[in-house]
């Protein structure tokens, strides 16, 4: 009898083991093979390093020892904090208008998401003359317009504009700056309320200069730009100095030709220029 | 007891293992096709537009795909003028490589797309021919595709290659 109920209860206590290795591989099996797949993750971007953290209109009054010095050779240290919630929104009633130089800004900010909402008028070859003469419109969805009409069909509420890489050696500094004034009078003739702002000429890479499209010259150039502004009560934004090298010319590393088009890299220091402006609401 | 309970936990377990829990496919960062439910291809069998796209860019330098509101900022082209469209231009700015592959809601829409296709090229080519012969060069062969109701733009240096995979994915 004893034997006996030994015998039941060791059956029991097998029995039990049974059961719950039994239970365990189902459940493991469930958990294998149950389809719970994570979202894929956006791909997040990071800025480049940034050597000038001076303000825009704030620093106009030196802004002459700005463009004539070197800037430091920018370091990995000076990379910015990811956009500021007013950066991030404050691009969408923005236009850019500009050439090749911006065609690169234009990318990038498409392929990084920055500069969100903003329109690019921009053209290879583009210059002020351009402008004026009508000799070369800007296209907006798939129509050519003149920046004016650009401008208004699109709604932009403030327009960031760099010229000059397609001016200087045709129409010289002065020239170009009066090129300038006839391009935003026509701008504001048909978009009344809309705010400008002037954004500096980048420099070119030391030793690929050409005519007047040398680093001197275009910091006179900036330097009359900045004059301009402060004349006309426009923003105004240095953007050159941040891409120079210890040369006075663009950096080779925010440079994507050895010449004057600018890198990844090279973008990101312009946007993170931008974003500053936007954080500090000039306009 | 036993078994009814052995029997239901293996019920539980079955149950589980079958719940299917995999979320929607992503979109991929590179497409930027309306949903593919709307459509229906009439392409070579075992191909979809997707994957005519994927062949011709695999030929191709680094490419930004153009989401609806870029597609007709940059292009002019209407996301309701296109049952799918797979459009892009290139990361570098100083090349002209671009694609379009649309398949077009209507007749009406394939020559919008043409006419869109023409001015897009001509725009390309007044840009380049100062600041790259090269580049120019790469505009003045570009290929134009339209096939049914199915429309590309081809700029590349491989142009040639691009069309000839265009052809083959999509049956006549």
């Amino acid at each position: 009898m004893i034997v006996k109920n030994y015998q039941k209860n060791g059956d029991k206590v097998v029995k039990k083991k049974i059961i719950c290795t039994l239970t365990a591989v189902c459940l493991l099996v469930s958990l294998t093979f149950t389809g719970c797949k994570d979202s894929e993750n956006t791909e997040n971007t990071t800025l480049s390093p940034v050597a000038d953290q001076t303000q825009s209109n704030e620093s106009l009054s030196s802004a002459e020892e700005t463009t004539t010095t070197s800037a430091e050779v920018p370091s990995e240290e000076n990379i910015p904090a990811n956009a500021s919630s007013a950066a991030e929104t404050y691009f969408r009633d923005a236009a850019f208008i500009g050439d090749s130089v911006s065609m690169a800004l234009r990318n990038r900010s498409t392929s990084t998401g920055k500069l969100s909402g903003a329109t690019f008028f921009v053209r290879g070859s583009y210059g002020s003359g351009h402008a004026v003469n009508d000799t070369m419109l800007l296209t907006y969805q798939g129509m050519e317009m003149t920046p004016e009409d650009a401008i208004k069909a699109s709604g932009a509420k403030k327009i960031f504009i760099m010229l000059g890489m397609n001016d200087l050696n045709i129409y010289g500094l002065e020239g170009t700056v009066e090129n300038w004034d006839n391009m935003i009078k026509r701008i504001k003739e048909k978009n009344p309320d809309v705010k400008i702002c002037i954004q500096t000429m980048s420099p070119i890479v030391t030793g690929s200069e050409a005519g007047k499209l040398n680093n001197p010259d275009i910091d006179k150039y900036n330097v009359m730009l900045r004059d301009f502004a402060l004349k006309n009560d426009f923003a105004y934004i240095d953007v050159a100095t941040p891409l120079k090298d210890a040369t006075n010319g663009l950096e080779k590393s925010y440079c994507s030709d050895n010449y004057v088009h600018l890198s990844d890299m090279g973008c990101d220091v312009w946007i993170a220029k931008l974003e500053q402006f936007a954080e500090n609401q000039y306009l | 007891m036993t078994k009814r309970l052995i029997a239901l936990l293996m019920g539980l377990s079955l149950v589980f293992s079958l719940s299917a829990c995999g979320g929607d496919k992503n979109e991929d960062d590179t497409t930027n096709s309306p949903s593919s439910e709307e459509t229906t291809l009439s392409i070579s069998e075992g191909s979809g537009l997707k994957d005519i796209y994927d062949k011709c860019t695999e030929k191709m330098p680094e490419m930004i795909a153009l989401d609806a509101d870029m597609m007709l900022n940059y292009c002019g082209i209407k996301a309701e003028d296109c049952a799918e469209f797979y459009v892009s231009i290139c990361a570098d700015s100083l090349r002209t490589d671009e694609i379009w592959l649309i398949k077009a809601k209507d007749a009406t829409a394939l020559k919008t797309l043409s006419d869109l296709a023409t001015a897009r090229l001509k725009a390309k080519g007044d840009e380049s021919i100062t600041y790259s012969p090269e580049q120019y060069e790469v505009v003045q062969k570009a290929k134009v595709v339209t096939k049914g109701d199915y429309f590309a733009l081809l700029v590349s240096p491989d142009a040639a290659a691009l069309e000839a995979i265009v052809n083959e994915g999509i049956a006549d």
